[in-house]
């Protein structure tokens, strides 16, 4: 089972999803800011807290479904890099890019790690931020 | 707290610890405002079958933590370049953690005052779960 995943998750290296825009809008930062419990006056109408491009969820990721519960995942860590500050009226386009999958043998067997590098970039063109996230599937 | 300068940042100093006490309700809370669903993180009996405890929080969640303690410290005028984040162990609601963060280096490069910190994420026991790291650019007194 590991390795048919292993096998399979290989074979989407190289893959970028579609480009999918979102708003930055004033209440779902508030509402962020809100559920994290940070209560810096920056995050309501100067710019957002620095993990919020979480919610610029990728083309690919679709979390109106239950996930299936045969794929099973945790999350390894993550690395964010800033160029231009994120406002709220900002219009951000998100592209992910699997850039890497390998595997190693750990405590839940066979576990697969998939690397991925999203890209956010601004109404004027401009990249604001970037993000390479590694996922542990098992 | 007021702007915090370059200059008045040394190797070695700590910036203030961040506690907080995570429950479900505040991962789902953070399951609404972030978009991730994942049923590992409110629902036990999924958790349950996926071999983990009971629900864990949100590694994303952490790392916005961890997030917090430095732009809590850095001020208005501070700048995050670059934070990260590893999830070495996992964290479950009702269990206090606990964000430190100390100064490890100082320099000036393209004309910008840069400060890295070493950033821990510690349990209640004093394991650290969720080591990490940040640079920010800080305004110089000059």
């Amino acid at each position: 089972m590991s390795e048919e995943i292993y096998q399979r998750m290989l074979k989407s290296k190289g893959n970028a999803t579609t480009p999918i825009t979102y708003d930055v809008e004033k209440g779902h930062v508030k509402r962020f800011a809100e559920a994290i419990g940070d209560d810096n006056a920056q995050w309501r109408g100067v710019t957002v807290p620095p993990t919020f491009t979480r919610a610029f969820i990728p083309s690919d990721e679709d979390e109106s479904k239950p996930r299936d519960p045969n794929e099973r995942v945790l999350d390894a860590g993550s690395e964010y890099e800033y160029f231009k500050p994120i406002k709220p009226g900002d219009q951000i386009t998100v592209v992910s890019t699997i850039a890497d999958v390998f595997k190693k043998e750990g405590r839940l067997g066979t576990m697969t790690f998939q690397v991925k590098e999203v890209s956010f970039t601004n109404q004027n063109g401009e990249l604001v931020a970037t993000r390479r996230d590694t996922g542990i599937y098992y | 707290m007021g702007q915090v300068y370059f200059e008045d940042v040394s190797e070695g100093m700590e910036i203030p610890t961040l506690e907080k006490n995570p429950n479900t309700r505040q991962l789902v809370q953070y399951a609404g405002a972030s978009g991730d669903f994942y049923e590992i993180h409110y629902d036990k009996d999924y958790a349950i079958g996926n071999e983990l405890p009971g629900p864990i929080i949100h590694g994303a969640l952490k790392n916005a933590w961890l997030g917090q303690v430095v732009t809590d410290w850095m001020g208005e005028e501070g700048v995050l370049k670059k934070l990260s984040c590893q999830y070495r162990g996992m964290d479950v609601p009702g269990v206090p953690m606990y964000i430190s963060a100390e100064v490890v280096g100082k320099s000036t490069e393209g004309g910008e005052n840069l400060v890295e910190l070493k950033i821990e994420g510690k349990n209640n026991e004093g394991k650290v779960t969720t080591p990490g790291k940040a640079t920010v650019a800080l305004p110089s007194r000059g």
